[in-house]
């Protein structure tokens, strides 16, 4: 496929990724209402938002980085978007997959982070720090049960090739690595949660306590930015996760089924618990997370 | 527990005789010499935008006076604002709308002055209750304002002495009419008036010591 | 070239490091292990003086001396044992077998593992680290930890690995070299998460990153020795940087600890510059070239079947994240004090210096061949096989993966340069506020000195910690100096000073020298 055609969709399936970041982010609201008893915005209330934000007819910024941070952000999540292979076998939504492998997408997750977090930290504001501080120590913390998964899912198939993954995967719904290496995938699903940031480890952003945290001071366009680039950087990781946990996908509808099974995973986790302190989520997952992990790795060092 | 207890945390103190507040000279505010100057009114695609302005306004959760109490069930489940795309934001870059819920006391309006003026535009202010009106029932009191609107622009009242929430949501809802018609342009007012309004302030709070903008 | 702008303490400095250096040249040419002995003997002796020259330097000079001594005399150890098969040059080692092989092994190894600092021996390091002069600091860090790794490589990797099957069980030796290169990539990167003084923090992180070289020496694989290497020259080269550029902030604002500092960006922004491209090469992060160090250690403990190593390396480095925000936020970004609002840029030749650091980083980010291919070369001529193959001109490729480094670099750029000008054109012009112009719910911030959150930044992080952050290390040195001090105690109690016990000293010898002469 001539590279100009894969740029274009790409840049299409970046925009599609957003919308359906945007979307899912939506969803989770209404049905957050739902079981709260009440009616809740609608769906595409994040697209209204983000409206808005755009349409402001004001900004104020701190210097150069904090132009930056949002671009690192947004870029972080593009960036990881098109390294994960949407769909195996269907070059045009392949993406760049072939210029790293699984540990470059690990990394990369980090690119977005720490670029936000130097950014927002520019403003000079205190909570900044604190949010950062928090948000850092737990990214440590749950790196820990995924860097096990990770291990235990590559040495299976002796690659880090995310290819190979999927199509190791191939043939049935028990060969799907969920259910071939259950130890990892807990492992791996339960770091999920922290990766999201949401109820119950999103100290981090916690409003009571910090306004936001690193967001604090944004406004308009960097808003707006940030805000992409949140909706596009959890579409990444539920794809992700979908290709290394779920076998991939033979088509579109399989795409959307099955990462919303993912994403309502760490939705019905943080409507139910309340939320944790930074040493407690750092003991959390440093404890039976990791057990789990180390339990994956000797499952395939066994076989 | 902190196993390494041999470190002290140094206690900063001030510099005697200084203010418990930043100078305001050092360049640490960018207020007073830079001249505020008001956007155009009119803009292109304004019905659009209006329409997302409207259905997605943001709240700054900053309860002001006993209205504030109203204000909760009108988040939770019962009457539900979220419904109509409102949300409570925790700092003032990321919001729109202010309420000012019931009385003000002068040292409140000090500080609301500056949460105020920190919010990108457009935005709005709701003003909550008779006391935001006339004065309520504290008309005589001798720490409060009594006409909100000589110290900022105010785009909607809500009567009551407490307005229930089905009063706020139909004050909300006209809220919502009028940036979708318009006609809710109280921050260009209060920019395009600045010196009214700034001098009402200085009259009423005795203790100025922020920059005369606070951006 | 930094020398130019920083003043030395003490005018032998120079003479000392040209010293230095023709001891590092002298141990890398040595044919014979007296040479390399030599070399490394004058190195240690060179490096201590010119340690002590710091301005708080005894306890680091004496320290950093008792334990390069200990190291010396292992390495000498190894070599008389060595001697005692007949070898002495460093191209026979080849020729030990069995347990001479063993025991010259492990006392090599053991002597240049604990000049890197490895875990248990490292106490001197970060004291050494952050009170040695600011000078000599960046080559301290960036070339003289370096030498025992090529010591690793020359001496010890010689000593071929068939002649040590006479392992414990099936801990071969290599495993434990790696083990204690892990932890103490762990433990290291743990420690400098917490610390206040800054070169303190980049000295814990040094000995972090070097015991990843060591790990990755151990793997003995052509892949594993190509990552060590190439990690070892990017450390070099980043660490370097950032220990430059802290010099430069501590010469121009006179303060080492973070909660003296902030908000420094507006006044030193090419310090700042280098400082981040400093911490996104530590971080691994990509595009730059740290990251393909990380990705050519993974896939080489991958390889080797190291599951658990990989993953826990996988996690010292997430840590590693930690104290590199730390670095550059509590000096950069925050709040500008009022004391430091005049400070002017580092001196020129510091920038310079840091330059000529950044130049080969950001080459590096794009064509890692360049150093790749020449260690390639190095690998198959002491393994006979090279580790990473090119698929195509860009992407290097091992049995486990892919990477293409200037594809990721485009691509990153393409993002930021398309995001940039969206941001720049669409929208508003934003205002740009002033240094207290921020949210503080409502009410006028306090001066920045109460405002830079600076001390004690991980503190929730320490106390999850807690249990194995006990200072177990330096209680274990500590008793043990205790108990040499009281063995030296009580034999001092022997020189009384009274004739008298003396004389009974005498016909007590003179007495068992009979009973022995008389049993014989």
């Amino acid at each position: 496929m001539p590279f100009v055609v894969k740029l274009g969709w790409s840049l299409v399936g970046v925009v599609a990724a957003i919308a359906y970041g945007l979307t899912i982010g939506g969803l989770i609201r209404k049905v957050m209402a739902r079981i709260q008893g009440r009616i809740g915005p609608p769906v595409w209330q994040p697209f209204i938002d983000l409206g808005k934000v755009i349409f402001q007819r004001t900004a104020t910024q701190h210097g150069v980085m904090f132009y930056l941070a949002p671009i690192f952000r947004a870029g972080g999540g593009m960036g990881l978007y098109l390294l994960v292979p949407v769909i195996i076998g269907v070059p045009a939504l392949e993406n760049f997959s072939f210029n790293g492998d699984l540990l470059l997408v690990m990394y990369f997750i980090f690119f977005g982070s720490l670029g936000m977090a130097l950014g927002a930290a520019e403003a000079g504001h205190p909570h900044a720090p604190i949010g950062i501080s928090r948000g850092l120590s737990q990214m440590t913390a749950y790196e820990l049960p995924f860097a096990l998964a990770m291990v235990a899912l590559a040495a299976q198939v002796h690659s880090f090739s995310i290819r190979e993954i999927v199509i190791a995967q191939q043939g049935s719904v028990l060969h799907w690595n969920l259910f071939a290496n259950p130890l990892a995938a807990a492992a791996a699903f339960l770091a999920f949660l922290g990766m999201n940031m949401y109820s119950p480890f999103n100290i981090v952003g916690a409003p009571q306590e910090i306004p936001v945290g690193p967001p604090t001071e944004y406004n308009s366009k960097f808003l707006s930015l940030m805000m992409s680039g949140r909706a596009i950087l959890a579409v990444a990781k539920i794809v992700l996760f979908m290709d290394l946990f779920l076998g991939g996908a033979h088509s579109l509808l399989e795409v959307f089924a099955k990462t919303l099974v993912i994403y309502f995973w760490s939705v019905f986790v943080g409507a139910v618990f309340p939320r944790f302190r930074t040493e407690q989520s750092i003991r959390f997952f440093l404890g039976w997370p990791t057990v789990a992990g180390l339990a994956g790795v000797l499952l395939v060092l066994v076989r | 527990m902190a196993t390494t207890t041999k470190k002290k945390l140094p206690v900063f103190e001030p510099p005697a005789g200084s203010l418990a507040h930043a100078p305001l000279g050092q360049g640490c505010f960018l207020g007073e010499t830079e001249r505020l100057q008001a956007p155009k009114l009119k803009e292109a695609l304004a019905t659009i935008k209006n329409w997302f302005r409207a259905n997605s306004l943001w709240v700054m959760a900053y309860g002001t006076g006993c209205g504030a109490i109203e204000l909760r069930p009108l988040v939770t489940s019962r009457f539900d604002f979220e419904r109509f795309g409102m949300a409570m934001r925790p700092t003032s870059r990321q919001s729109n709308v202010l309420i000012i819920s019931g009385y003000l006391a002068v040292k409140s309006l000090k500080r609301v002055i500056r949460a105020y003026e920190q919010m990108p535009s457009p935005k709005w202010v709701v003003g909550l209750g008779s006391c935001t009106i006339n004065g309520g029932m504290y008309w005589d009191s001798y720490n409060t304002i009594n006409r909100l609107d000589l110290y900022l622009p105010v785009d909607m009242y809500i009567a009551g002495c407490m307005p229930r929430p089905e009063a706020l949501l139909a004050g909300f809802g006209d809220l919502m009419q009028r940036i979708k018609r318009g006609e809710a342009n109280g921050w260009h007012h209060y920019l395009e008036n600045f010196d009214w309004y700034k001098a009402n302030q200085k009259k009423v709070i005795t203790d100025w010591n922020m920059p005369d903008y606070n951006w | 070239m930094a020398g130019l702008g920083l003043t030395a303490e003490r005018g032998s400095f120079w003479g000392l490091f040209l010293m230095l250096v023709g001891s590092v040249v002298a141990i890398l040419q040595a044919g014979s292990l007296l040479a390399f002995f030599a070399g490394w003997e004058l190195m240690t002796w060179s490096s201590y003086l010119l340690v002590s020259q710091g301005r708080r330097a005894d306890r680091a000079g004496y320290l950093y001396m008792l334990f390069s001594g200990a190291a010396g005399f292992l390495v000498l150890g190894g070599m008389m044992a060595a001697e005692n098969a007949g070898v002495t040059t460093l191209a026979g080692l080849a020729q030990l077998s069995g347990s001479t092989a063993l025991v010259a092994w492990g006392l090599l190894a053991a002597g240049f593992a604990i000049k890197v600092a490895s875990m248990g021996a490292h106490i001197w390091a970060p004291e050494a680290y952050s009170d040695a002069p600011d000078l000599f600091t960046p080559f301290l860090s960036g070339v003289i930890s370096k030498v025992p790794v090529f010591g690793l490589a020359a001496v010890v990797a010689r000593i071929s690995v068939p002649a040590l099957a006479t392992g414990v069980g099936p801990l071969q030796p290599a495993h434990v070299l790696g083990l204690i290169g892990g932890l103490t990539a762990f433990g290291m990167t743990l420690l400098a998460v917490f610390q206040e003084d800054m070169k303190r923090l980049l000295a814990y992180s040094s000995v972090g990153q070097v015991g990843y070289v060591v790990l990755a020496m151990a793997v003995m694989t052509p892949l594993g020795w190509t990552a060590g290497l190439y990690y070892a020259v990017n450390h070099m080269l980043f660490k370097g940087l950032l220990f430059l550029a802290v010099a430069g902030v501590i010469a121009r604002t006179g303060a080492r600890t973070f909660a003296d500092l902030g908000g420094l960006i507006r006044r030193m922004p090419a310090s700042f510059v280098a400082v981040l491209i400093g911490i996104i090469a530590l971080a691994g992060v990509p595009p730059l070239s740290g990251f393909a160090g990380k990705w050519l250690l993974y896939e080489a403990l991958m390889e080797k079947g190291w599951l658990f190593q990989a993953a826990f390396m996988m996690f010292a480095s997430v840590i590693a994240f930690l104290y590199c925000f730390r670095l550059i936020h509590s000096i950069f970004l925050g709040q500008l004090k009022n004391e430091n609002r005049e400070v002017r840029e580092a001196p020129w030749p510091v920038l310079a210096a840091e330059l000529a650091l950044i130049v080969p980083i950001m080459v590096l980010s794009v064509r890692p061949q360049l150093l790749i291919e020449p260690i390639q070369r190095l690998v198959a001529a002491v393994f006979g096989a090279p580790g990473v193959s090119f698929a195509d001109a860009t992407t290097m490729t091992t049995s486990f993966g892919y990477f293409n480094a200037a594809a990721m670099m485009a691509m990153v750029a393409v993002l930021f340069v398309v995001l940039l000008a969206v941001l720049l054109t669409l929208g508003p012009k934003p205002k740009k506020v002033k240094q207290l112009d921020i949210v503080y719910a409502g009410e006028v911030p306090p001066p920045p000195e109460e405002l830079h959150y600076a001390w004690a930044f991980f503190r929730p992080y320490e106390k999850a910690f807690a249990p194995i952050l006990k200072e177990r290390a330096t209680a274990f040195w500590r008793g043990a100096a205790d108990v040499t001090e009281a063995l030296a105690d009580a034999g001092r109690r022997f020189y009384t000073g009274n004739a008298q016990t003396y004389v009974l000293y005498s016909v007590l010898f003179i007495l068992v020298l009979v009973a022995f002469g008389l049993g014989r």
